[in-house]
């Protein structure tokens, strides 16, 4: 018998690698959770589709995702994360956002 | 069902998406239930628990943002989604839909075939859901012959349609 989740909430992984520059100017990071169900190259396509990413980023992310539990896939201030986030789960991935600084 | 070059493929005016009949009425129908579960006022726990992937917790670690953010937001995502299976009821529609008027196929640009593909997505998140899908290998063993359902080979059939709209919208 499986268990169904009650909630939909990310559990604590290796922590991901991203742009500590760039991140320094834009104090939101959005972050995309693995999950099983999301197809490997449906998650490499919306990538390139909503942040404009190489096919060879994208798949260097998707792979993060599938390999360390999550990846940082864009980021910027409040208004810009609301938005991807909220375009990521239009496309059905699991998506986050929070103050960069704040992965614990 | 013998289809020349996929389900869903690239054109000369941008994709086409050729389901036979019965494929474009499961699919109508598989998203008509789904449309009900998102409107449902008063949706009971099993309800919750099946779209539950489809509304992801945005600000896991602060219950405050979390409850500011879908207060603003979670009913503008449940409009989008729904926009998105008003579109593929057109395109697959009946008498009056796009895919009656040229024959078994439906010809539509990018954006619709992306709404197309978002509402399959959705179709799988909700059935990997209500299966119980993971990557967990002592689930796996539970779930052991999960495959001869018909929820699975459903599941794996809205997977394969998928496939194929990533596809044709990456040119490969």
């Amino acid at each position: 018998m499986w268990t169904m989740p009650t909630t939909l909430e990310p559990t604590r992984v290796k922590e991901p690698e991203h742009d500590e520059q760039v991140a320094a100017d834009n104090p939101w990071i959005v972050l995309v959770w693995n999950d099983p169900v999301n197809l490997m190259s449906y998650v490499t396509f919306v990538l390139q589709k909503l942040f404009g990413y190489s096919l060879e980023k994208a798949t260097e992310l998707m792979l993060d995702v599938h390999h360390k539990g999550r990846a940082v896939v864009a980021n910027g201030n409040r208004e810009q994360a609301e938005m991807h986030v909220f375009r990521l789960h239009e496309h059905g991935l699991w998506a986050t956002m929070q103050k960069d600084g704040d992965e614990s | 069902v013998k289809r020349k070059g996929g389900p869903v493929r690239a054109s000369a005016d941008g994709f086409v998406i050729d389901l036979p009949d019965d494929e474009a009425a499961l699919v109508r129908r598989l998203i008509g239930e789904l449309r009900a579960l998102l409107t449902d006022p008063e949706p009971d726990s099993e309800a919750r628990v099946l779209i539950v992937r489809l509304f992801p917790v945005v600000h896991p670690d602060d219950p405050d943002e979390e409850a500011e953010y879908q207060r603003l937001m979670r009913d503008e995502l449940v409009q989008s989604k729904l926009a998105a299976f008003d579109l593929v009821d057109i395109m697959l529609g009946g008498e009056s839909g796009q895919r009656a008027r040229s024959g078994k196929h439906a010809s539509v640009d990018e954006g619709r075939l992306i709404a197309f593909m978002q509402s399959v997505n959705s179709l799988r998140l909700v059935l990997g859901t209500m299966l119980g899908v993971s990557d967990d290998p002592a689930i796996d063993e539970v779930a052991d012959g999960l495959d001869e359902t018909a929820e699975y080979q459903l599941y794996a059939y809205l997977s394969w349609l998928l496939e194929h709209c990533v596809r044709a919208l990456s040119g490969a």
